[in-house]
């Protein structure tokens, strides 16, 4: 063993730095955990304005408190499982807990920020600020919202950034450069012999792929957020609106799939502690993520296949992206997770139940949004609840779900205070049939050419939002059942038992 | 059939299917098996693989006939089409015709006078059968066939401010008194 990775261990291992560490992830996993709770409160409120039960409330409220969903939702996708993984690997490279704590402080900041915006601003632009709808509000905001939006957008773009960029730099000392981090040395060799250094594992690639296209999109999207800022107190400056519909969705795509991504990797990490199986790094799954990379630059473009004043050529690129970026979702990581699964004699405790709900969710979100990807299909479903509908599959059926299993394996853990697993349970059920209920609402009136983001629905469609938010009442009661369990879980703990499978472990052996 | 219908019922035989293999894996979960699991695995995901790429590959060939855009357009449908200005604006649409006809293809040059706004054509039947964006400082040009008469309504589908949802406009296909444009808005609607 080297000096320097001797004294990366001591550091790794000091009683004090473990507790910060600890604490700091306890901290943002219940932060994060009541965000969701009120957030997905945001959206059952809005389906009962879109049912019509509030009158005429939705006029007023409904776009503010869309915008405060929206993005509240979009960077909580991206923070929670950015938290997830930071602890991951603190356990394994001296990640600055300092940092970690001003970028705790900067996200709360961002959490005033917005609501300051949204709900004392009445900014009402979804959380896409699609240009120039921001300076263009028909008197329902004044443009002094759009600032305290604009900057809490900019928070979560540098948290991320921050931490990916350390990531990298802490993962090359580590592993010796990025080909390594990638496991570019499985293309040449399926079983690359022992080298003495440190061989990288699954959750390093989905992190190291989520630095790399993330770096270049937060660098474009800080672009147009200095072009909006100069707007704001320049009126006279003005952009073209489809380049800043480019750089807002090459950002805001980016954005909620690297959350998925390092959603992926505390997959990688969790599961196999349950399914008590490897899984472990291939030459295909090192493949599937530099397939991934490339993918994730061009995809994007089917946000803009109804912009005709497009080149037709981006138009197709975004189709044969969007398909690529599906193979390896579906063959490394889906296929991946259910083949640990198959016959494993896996104990299904609540937190495998969540993670392996949250697969299904982006497997099924998924192929809705695989069809929408396609152009000739997007003609007709573009811009309608289809669109909620495949993203809640993939990010509140998934995502979260992955948020929840590492709630419920890392809690525990980090507090030594058990959670109730009947409760845990029942949880599950509520959020799976709710959740559920929510999404193939939102397809449904998809099929029904229900546009999106309309505060009143189409004549006659008003009792599909109304079922929609039945089914968020359900999540509601499985969030408020775990709520009331960590409460009670700091009220009368009870210590949670030293299972082995409970214990966080090192990076999955190598292949 | 709509074509939305027809995407619906490929979401549920495709979503059907995925949700039908995790609810059985989820079930044959219990049983300890690693051997036969470990070869088998290798063997479904080459076949799993192989499977997406050909459905993947044909889905892609396929879909490049259905593209909205005027390089496909213009071949699918030929003809002299009835060149229609749109100017989106928060609400309203202004068009420079009231009445469209059901035997030669529709060309619609859209743009916008303040935000962007989504153009989505509803048939009478309710369901969106062409659209596009109207964007500020830029013309979209939508070409379509409208074969069916009736009242159709257009509706901006892209979150433009708070007055989004009441964003439309009725237009009449067909009975057009002899020749496109001829009747009046009173007359449309």
């Amino acid at each position: 063993m080297t000096t320097m990775q001797a004294t990366s261990e001591s550091v790794l291992r000091d009683p004090a730095r473990v507790r910060t560490v600890n604490r700091l992830t306890v901290l943002w996993v219940l932060t994060g955990f009541t965000l969701l709770l009120i957030l997905g409160l945001a959206g059952l409120l809005m389906r009962a304005m879109q049912s019509g039960i509030l009158g005429n409330a939705a006029l007023t409220w409904f776009y503010p408190i869309l915008t405060l969903h929206g993005i509240g939702m979009v960077a909580l996708v991206a923070l929670v499982p950015l938290a997830g993984c930071w602890y991951i690997f603190a356990q394994r490279v001296p990640m600055s807990t300092r940092l970690w704590a001003v970028c705790y402080g900067a996200t709360v900041l961002a959490v005033v920020l917005v609501l300051v915006s949204t709900l004392i601003g009445k900014f009402g632009t979804g959380w896409t600020f699609l240009y120039p709808l921001p300076y263009n509000s028909t008197g329902a905001w004044e443009v002094w919202s759009f600032v305290p939006f604009l900057l809490a957008v900019t928070i979560v773009v540098l948290v991320v950034l921050a931490i990916d960029i350390e990531f990298l730099w802490r993962g090359i000392r580590k592993y010796g450069s990025i080909g390594r981090m990638y496991g570019l040395e499985f293309l040449a060799d399926p079983h690359p012999a022992d080298d003495g250094r440190p061989r990288t594992d699954l959750a390093t690639i989905a992190m190291t792929t989520t630095a790399l296209t993330w770096i270049p999109a937060a660098l474009l999207g800080a672009v147009l957020v200095v072009l909006e800022l100069i707007q704001v107190f320049v009126p006279g400056f003005s952009i073209s609106a489809l380049l800043a519909k480019n750089l807002t969705f090459f950002a805001g795509h980016m954005l909620v799939n690297v959350g998925l991504y390092m959603a992926a990797a505390l997959l990688y990490v969790i599961l196999p502690v349950y399914a008590k199986r490897p899984w472990r790094v291939a030459r295909y799954v090192v493949i599937g993520w530099l397939a991934t990379t490339v993918a994730l630059w061009f995809a994007f473009y089917h946000h803009l296949y109804q912009d005709f004043a497009q080149p037709d050529a981006t138009q197709v690129i975004g189709q044969v992206f969007s398909y690529v970026s599906a193979f390896p979702a579906l063959l490394v990581t889906l296929f991946g997770g259910v083949m640990l699964v198959w016959r494993s004699g896996i104990r299904w405790s609540t937190a495998p139940i969540f993670l392996y709900m949250g697969m299904a969710g982006w497997a099924i979100g998924g192929t809705g949004a695989i069809l929408d990807s396609t152009a000739g299909i997007n003609q007709f479903m573009h811009n309608t609840l289809w669109v909620a509908g495949h993203f809640h599959g993939i990010m509140a059926m998934g995502v979260m779900m992955f948020f929840l299993g590492t709630l419920y394996y890392a809690y525990p853990v980090l507090t030594g205070r058990a959670l109730s697993e009947r409760i845990g349970h029942a949880a599950a059920a509520f959020i799976g049939v709710g959740g559920w209920t929510v999404v193939l609402v939102f397809f449904l009136s998809g099929v029904v050419s229900e546009p999106r983001r309309y505060a009143v629905q189409l004549p006659g469609t008003e009792w599909l939002a109304l079922v929609g938010m039945l089914g968020a009442v359900l999540v509601a009661i499985g969030g408020l059942l775990i709520a009331g369990d960590l409460i009670r879980s700091v009220r009368r703990p009870v210590s949670s038992p030293t299972e082995p499978e409970r214990q966080p472990g090192p990076a999955p052996a190598p292949a | 059939m709509p074509a939305q219908w027809m995407v619906g019922i490929a979401f549920v035989i495709l979503g059907g299917a995925l949700a039908a293999g995790f609810v059985w894996i989820a079930l044959d979960a219990r049983t300890e098996e690693w051997d036969g699991v470990y070869k088998r695995a290798g063997l479904l995901r080459r076949r799993w693989f192989v499977g997406l790429l050909a459905f993947a590959v044909v889905a892609f060939a396929v879909s490049m006939t259905w593209l909205p855009y005027q390089f496909v357009r213009a071949a699918q449908l030929p003809g002299q089409p009835l060149a229609v200005a749109v100017t989106g604006q928060q609400y309203a649409f202004n068009l420079d015709t009231q009445c469209l006809p059901t035997d030669k293809p529709v060309e619609f040059s859209v743009t916008s006078k303040d935000v962007t706004h989504g153009f989505a054509i509803y048939s009478p039947d309710g369901h969106i059968v062409g659209q596009t964006q109207a964007m500020p400082g830029y013309t979209n040009v939508l070409r379509v066939s409208l074969p069916t008469p009736g009242t159709y309504i257009l509706r901006c589908d892209e979150l433009c401010g708070p007055g989004h949802p009441f964003m439309q406009r009725q237009i009449t296909v067909g009975s057009c008194g002899g020749s496109a444009g001829a009747c009046g808005a009173s007359a449309c609607g």
